[in-house]
């Protein structure tokens, strides 16, 4: 028989049919099916999780380490779940003093740093120009030569002087080794970045002599009196006060309190408040004098503290027989309620009503700090404040606003300096601190870049910046940026790849806080001292060092008596040598609390020269300070004006502190950024909020772009409009507008300092800007 | 066709000429009576060739088989160590399983070698040394969707650990690990029968002569083996988060 | 109502593939889904499962493998009862008075949960939540406009009647969710989610989110994520699961230690964990010496939408009466502005 086409297809389609047939008869038809679905499923959807074995979290044994977060200076102790050597939650650590197991949303998203890719993976160098983001990696014997040659060489040519250190805190071991350096080094410029602590600790200075923070006894307050501070929204140790909140706002009428909050905006602060009085911006210490009147007016202030323990309440005469202005005088001549009215918009009745609520309260309690309390602010309008609470005596009281010193530790043995050192501590700080200008001020943290831009070349020719970003941080970023041109060399110690470290020259990656070991001193504005412990809950992630151990290799390879001031072996040893007998608690609990510290009673509590609380400050004079008027030496409304001409600028911008978006040394992780509402940012578009009557005015809806411009800078936003702001008033969200990081982050939306400037009070020196002027154009 | 004419018309032709041989006419072309079998003869060799190719060719084409990086034996492990099964495999405090246990375990005893065994001098060389992690093949993993408690099925529903996962605790070498080259799951989890007709484990009532069960290979390990013993034992099936996560 | 097909005794007839073939996230329709249409909330359904429930039932012509054996002389409730033993009923109470709208019950769900992010997560709609913190106003002008945040779990709904009426787990037609009699969770498993969004369609609340994408993370930061929580593809429909795999751990440290009951402690969400203001309170709404079997009981408590009969269990308190009545708004009524968050 031959392959003829017949037989050709005969044979083939009855293989092929029984081919068929034989096939379905087996497994291979289903098996083949279930398996291609699973393998469509799982393997060929790209999940990029990094090989087969591992493309999905394995598991393994949990344990849970605690330590305590430093995102902020809220310090609240956290709980790390770990599963293997994975850190895959970070939650609160329950029964810790300050947060007792909350904790805010950067807490929980701080993981994402841990692992992310804004981790500087080693020693960086800068490999192209400043601000291309182009970097080599080099060893950390080579970056730290490069230190040391290049301070080595400063020191050499007397230049000392000319080294400055940018650091976010001044308390515990490791800035207190930068301080250590730069004095045995020679150089007096340490400066810490911005917040309302340089007011307030200035504040506590010159009224109660005290050299110590404030702490606020919110718990146990009745009425809470805030002018413009965040209590909710991140200011002073964030989940501690919005624990406080909670309890003002519990069932228990026994701890109920009301809270008022003044601002020109409607913050989740002032929604939540008991009544929101929406002030002027700027006006507020105006306010708070003009509620000091109808204390003082009524005679509803404390009489037993305010006659027995102020100086400067009624007028006085010194031993010339010159008589001075006492506040009680200043207040009732100068801030009746109906100017005080229409300086700061609120209605005469509600001055009245609320001086009288305050002043009656059981426990009252007057805040400051505008926002989450990272700007500096007016020193007088802080002093008006803490006079409120003067008034009410509830200075170093249950439920009031006290003095709270750190928690002891073992003084280090004092530096020998050489004459290099002696002769660059004593020159003059760069930023103007401390001079006979600013006699009292310690830091002066918005000057720096006017300094470099305005005095002659060379005036900082390096720069080591630690746990802070100031390329970013610091307004008015125009002028930041050209400072940063003008130093020659940048080093930064940070984790992350942030704006500062994006310009800078070399960076020497500091451990991740989950990676290393380091004391925390007392978190901002609590009212007893406690330390918490900084440990290691994982095993560095990448070829990091810790910074203490860096900047004493720096130290001993300088030689000489820079390197005699650090007889330690590493910072291990600093630490537990410091904490002296308080480690061993330390490290088996985690924290030391001086659980019963009490602040000191009225008679034994004022350092000032006459030894009372004082309204008239008389140390002002001591210092040498010139002070213009009479009421110079008295808190009173010197109101700081927001930098533009109103006819070119008819609006009035003020930035928005949100809790989900972090404005400070740390960039907001992806976590929050995607919790950010849509009213707040829209793909890269920031909003403005707008009151609707404004907005009719130039012509803006809803949604609709515009652009933002202030003396300062300009950028293009979308319009929210929003009820809950003051018709003339717009504010937008601070904390973006990052160029650096990744797509993540950069490129979202405008840096509100880029159009701020720096308002500078005129009695301490440090900024007071609360706001600009501005414009909006439809675009 | 001869007809009666032709015949007489050749005869009548043919008187002068020879009798022209009458040859028998062909018979028509019919068709092939048995070529109707050719198709049905590819048929029947297509079928039984691809029933060989699926049952015989397949399952090994489709499972690759490795073999485990230590060739541990139970047995020798069972008789050295204090706490019997639990010294390897237990429950921590949180009530999770250990599982298959980690370097550190094998280290507490073998830092320094106890015999002169290959495979011992194996796992130190290759393994404690570098303070490397064994990757043991695990037979029984189950997908990511699966959530499993040990506690649950051996506290408290106080079933063998040979129930599920065979007699593996009286073993003295490790078997092989075949895994489907598709799904990379183990061979285990399908059943080892090609049509995925495996019983499963608690099927098995027959001892062997040692007494441990007759089982080759640990059955299936499919949702349809969990949920059938579920149902059983509480009348209604579970909530699906029961199992899954 | 579209029982379990499992519950039907389906289970042999129908092979197991638990995947879909076609990867794909498909535009939504199923004939069960046209079907349901024709049916209403509580009753029995014109639905695939429905119809197969009527002819498994008792007697009927597909009987339960199991009927024989268990099922004698019960009616399927009282076995359901008796095969479960306890119930629960867990919930949720929020206090809005607390609320502070801070977002931390976002980002711990976030972390918690792998849920992905993107380099724009700025759109709502195509973003994925679980836990979502709304912005509510009174809808005043300046001055007197009030602000008040809402955070918004899936609610868990059980419906009314015999039978769970939840909307969601009413229409699936991959019975991908269900609802659990013994613990009131509306579970939803993703391998057998093929993606239709019928669900997303049926939730009032839209707590229900889809997946358009897979999942990435930039390189080492799958080191985060949690083992106990499966990482879903592109394709499936995700929610809120008040965090079952924590009940799971749960339950396995009790049967560890030999017992069955779990302490309310052992058992919390990680939104609830997170809250620092203390707002979010969870437990069993069914057991007295539960902490939230008190507080829904206030007569500030409410929950959202309640006229649509959805029954759910996250209880909200607030003693603002305009947040109250927003609470149960599903158009915009004037004075009840919503705003979007």
């Amino acid at each position: 028989m031959k392959l003829d086409r017949r037989t050709f297809i005969e044979l083939s389609v009855g293989f092929s049919l029984g081919a068929g047939a034989g096939i379905m008869l087996t497994p291979v038809n289903w098996k083949l099916m279930d398996d291609m679905t699973i393998w469509s499923q799982e393997l060929w959807p790209r999940y990029q999780l990094g090989g087969l074995e591992g493309r999905l979290p394995q598991t393994g044994e949990v344990t849970h380490a605690d330590s305590v977060c430093t995102l902020c200076p809220g310090g609240c102790g956290i709980t790390v779940r770990k599963v293997k050597d994975r850190v895959t939650k970070i939650e609160g650590r329950e029964g810790y003093p300050v947060n007792d197991g909350g904790i805010c949303p950067l807490g929980v998203a701080g993981l994402q740093l841990l692992y992310g890719p804004w981790r500087v993976p080693s020693p960086l160098r800068r490999a192209g120009k400043r601000g291309s983001g182009k970097f080599e990696r080099i060893t950390w014997d080579e970056a730290i030569n490069k230190v040391v040659q290049k301070l080595g060489d400063l020191r050499q040519r007397g230049q000392s002087h000319t080294v400055a250190s940018i650091l976010g805190s001044d308390r515990g071991t490791v800035p207190q080794l930068f301080g250590r350096f730069l004095s045995a080094y020679g150089s007096p410029n340490l400066i810490r970045t911005a917040s309302a602590e340089d007011t307030y600790e200035l504040a506590l200075g010159l009224m109660q002599g005290a050299t110590a923070s404030v702490g606020y006894d919110l718990e146990r307050a009745n009425f809470i009196l805030s002018f413009g501070s965040g209590l909710i929204e991140g200011w002073g140790s964030p989940v501690r006060v919005i624990k406080a909140h909670s309890i003002w706002r519990s069932g228990n009428s026994k701890d109920r309190a009301t809270v008022v909050q003044i601002e020109p905006r409607l913050s989740n602060t002032a929604a939540k408040a008991d009544n929101w009085y929406p002030v002027n911006p700027g006006t507020e210490a105006a306010l708070a004098l003009g509620l000091a009147h109808i204390i003082v007016k009524e005679s509803l202030y404390d009489s037993a503290f305010v006659q027995n323990h102020t100086f400067g309440f009624e007028d006085w005469s010194d031993a010339t027989g010159k008589t001075y202005m006492g506040f009680k005088r200043l207040v009732l001549t100068e801030y009746k309620p109906g100017a005080v009215s229409m300086t700061t918009g609120i209605s005469v009745t509600k001055i009245v009503q609320l001086a009288r609520a305050f002043a009656k309260a059981k426990r009252p309690l007057a805040v400051w700090g505008r926002g989450k309390g990272t700007t500096s602010g007016s020193l007088y309008e802080c002093m008006a404040v803490h006079a409120l609470n003067a008034l009410v005596g509830n200075i170093n009281q249950l439920g009031g606003v006290s003095t709270r010193p750190q928690v002891a530790t073992r003084a280090w043995p004092a530096v020998s300096r050489d004459g290099t050192a002696r002769k660059g501590s004593h020159r003059p700080r760069i930023d103007g601190a401390g001079t006979s200008r600013y006699p009292l001020t310690r830091y002066l943290p918005d000057r720096w870049p006017q300094a470099i831009n305005g005095g002659r070349p060379g005036t900082i020719q390096a720069l080591l910046v630690h746990e802070a970003d100031p390329y970013f941080t610091t307004t008015d970023s125009a002028a930041v940026a050209k400072a940063f041109d003008g130093i020659p060399f940048v080093v930064s110690f940070s984790t992350y790849l942030d704006e500062t470290a994006y310009h800078a020259d070399l960076i020497l990656p500091n451990h991740h806080y989950l990676e290393r070991w380091e004391d925390i001193p007392t978190p901002v504005g609590l009212q007893k001292p406690i330390l918490g412990l900084l440990r290691p809950v994982v095993s560095p992630q990448f070829d990091t060092r810790h910074v203490g151990d860096v900047l004493m290799t720096i130290a001993k390879e300088l030689g000489g008596t820079v390197a005699d001031a650090f007889p330690w072996e590493d910072y291990e040893t600093v630490l537990k040598e410091t904490m002296g007998d308080k480690w061993g608690t330390l490290e088996e609990e985690g924290y030391v609390e001086d659980a019963g510290y009490k602040p000191p009673a009225w008679r034994k509590a004022f350092g000032t020269p006459s030894g009372k609380f004082e309204f008239y400050i008389t140390a002002f004079d001591q210092a040498g300070m010139k002070v213009d008027k009479d009421v110079g030496y008295l808190p009173h409304y010197e109101p700081v004006e927001a930098e533009g001409d109103s006819s070119t600028y008819p609006l009035t911008l003020i930035p928005a502190e949100l809790i989900r978006l972090a404005d400070g040394a740390i960039g907001n992780p992806p976590f929050c950024t995607k919790a950010l509402e849509e009213t707040e940012l829209k793909g890269n578009d920031l909003f403005v909020e707008v009151n609707p009557k404004t907005a009719a005015n130039y012509g803006l809806s809803e949604g609709r772009c515009a652009m933002l411009e202030t003396p300062r800078g300009k950028a293009k936003v979308l319009v929210h409009l929003f009820e809950g702001i003051m018709p003339g008033v717009i504010a937008i969200p601070k904390g973006l507008g990052h160029a650096a990081y990744d797509d993540y982050l950069a490129g979202k939306g405008v840096n509100a300092n880029s159009l701020m400037g720096v308002v500078e009070d005129p009695i301490s020196g440090l900024s007071a800007t609360w706001g600009i002027r501005a414009k909006l154009t439809r675009v | 066709m001869s007809t009666t004419e032709e015949k007489e018309q050749t005869v009548a032709q043919g008187e002068q000429e020879e009798e022209v041989p009458v040859e028998a006419t062909p018979e028509p072309e019919k068709p092939g009576t048995w070529r109707f079998l050719i198709p049905i003869a590819a048929f029947g060799v297509g079928f039984l060739m691809h029933l060989f190719v699926g049952w015989v060719i397949f399952p090994p084409l489709l499972y690759s088989e490795k073999q485990q990086p230590i060739d541990f034996s139970h047995k020798i492990h069972e008789e050295a160590v204090d706490e019997g099964c639990e010294s390897c495999h237990f429950f921590r405090e949180d009530g999770s399983f250990s599982g298959i246990p980690g370097l550190e375990n094998c280290a507490e005893c073998h830092e320094e070698p106890m015999g002169e065994h290959r495979e011992e001098a194996k796992l130190i060389k290759e393994y404690i040394e570098p303070g490397k992690e064994i990757p043991w093949y695990v037979y029984s993993r189950q997908p990511q969707c699966v959530f499993f408690s040990h506690a649950a099925h051996v506290k408290m529903g106080e079933l063998e650990c040979a129930t599920c996962h065979g007699p593996i605790g009286d073993s003295d070498h490790t078997r092989p690990y075949q895994y489907n080259r598709l799904t990379k799951y183990s061979r285990d989890i399908y059943g080892w029968n090609i049509a995925m007709l495996s019983k499963n484990a608690w099927d098995y009532t027959e001892m062997d002569d040692s007494g441990g069960m007759k089982i080759e290979h640990p059955a299936r390990m499919k949702m349809d083996d969990c949920a059938e013993c579920h149902e059983e034992m509480r009348g209604v099936k579970d909530a699906c988060f029961v199992c899954h996560k | 109502m579209l029982r379990n097909a499992r519950q039907a005794g389906l289970e042999p007839i129908i092979p197991s593939f638990q995947y879909s073939i076609i990867p794909w996230p498909r535009p939504g329709f199923s004939l069960c889904g046209i079907l349901h249409l024709l049916s209403h909330q509580g009753g029995p359904g014109f639905s695939f499962g429905g119809i197969v429930q009527l002819l498994s039932r008792q007697g009927g012509p597909i009987a339960k493998r199991s009927e024989a054996s268990f099922y004698e002389g019960v009616t399927m409730k009282e076995a359901h009862h008796k095969g479960h033993g306890k119930t629960y009923k867990y919930g949720m109470v929020v206090d809005l008075d607390k609320c502070t709208g801070c977002g931390a019950c976002m980002v711990a769900c976030m972390a918690e949960n792998n849920l992905p992010f993107r380099k724009d997560n700025s759109d709502r709609l195509r973003s994925s939540l679980w836990m979502r913190v709304y912005k509510i106003s009174n809808g005043l002008p300046f001055p007197d406009m009030e602000i008040s945040y809402i955070p918004r779990p899936c609610q868990h709904c059980e419906g009314h009647g015999h039978h769970a009426a939840t909307p969601c787990v009413s229409v699936c037609p991959a019975c991908a969710t269900d609802y659990s009699h013994e613990t009131g969770i509306v579970s939803q498993i993703y391998t057998r989610c093929f993606g239709c969004r019928y669900c997303m369609a049926a939730c009032p609340y839209h707590v229900r989110i889809f997946n358009w994408w897979d999942p990435t993370w930039p390189k080492g930061m799958e080191k985060y994520l949690n083992p106990d929580v499966s990482v879903r593809m592109r394709g499936v429909v995700e929610k809120c699961s008040f965090c079952y795999h924590r009940l799971q751990r749960a339950r396995n440290k009790a049967y560890a230690e030999g017992r069955r009951e779990i302490h309310e402690d052992e058992y919390q969400t990680a939104c609830t964990q997170a809250c620092p203001a203390g707002a979010i309170t969870f437990g069993d709404l069914d057991n007295p010496e539960h902490k939230v079997y008190e507080l829904k009981k206030s007569r500030y408590a409410f929950r959202l939408l309640e006229e649509l009969g959805t029954n759910p269990k996250v209880y909200y308190v607030s003693t603002r009466d305009w947040v109250r009545k927003a609470g149960d708004v599903y158009t915009g009524k004037k004075g009840n502005d919503v705003m979007p968050a």
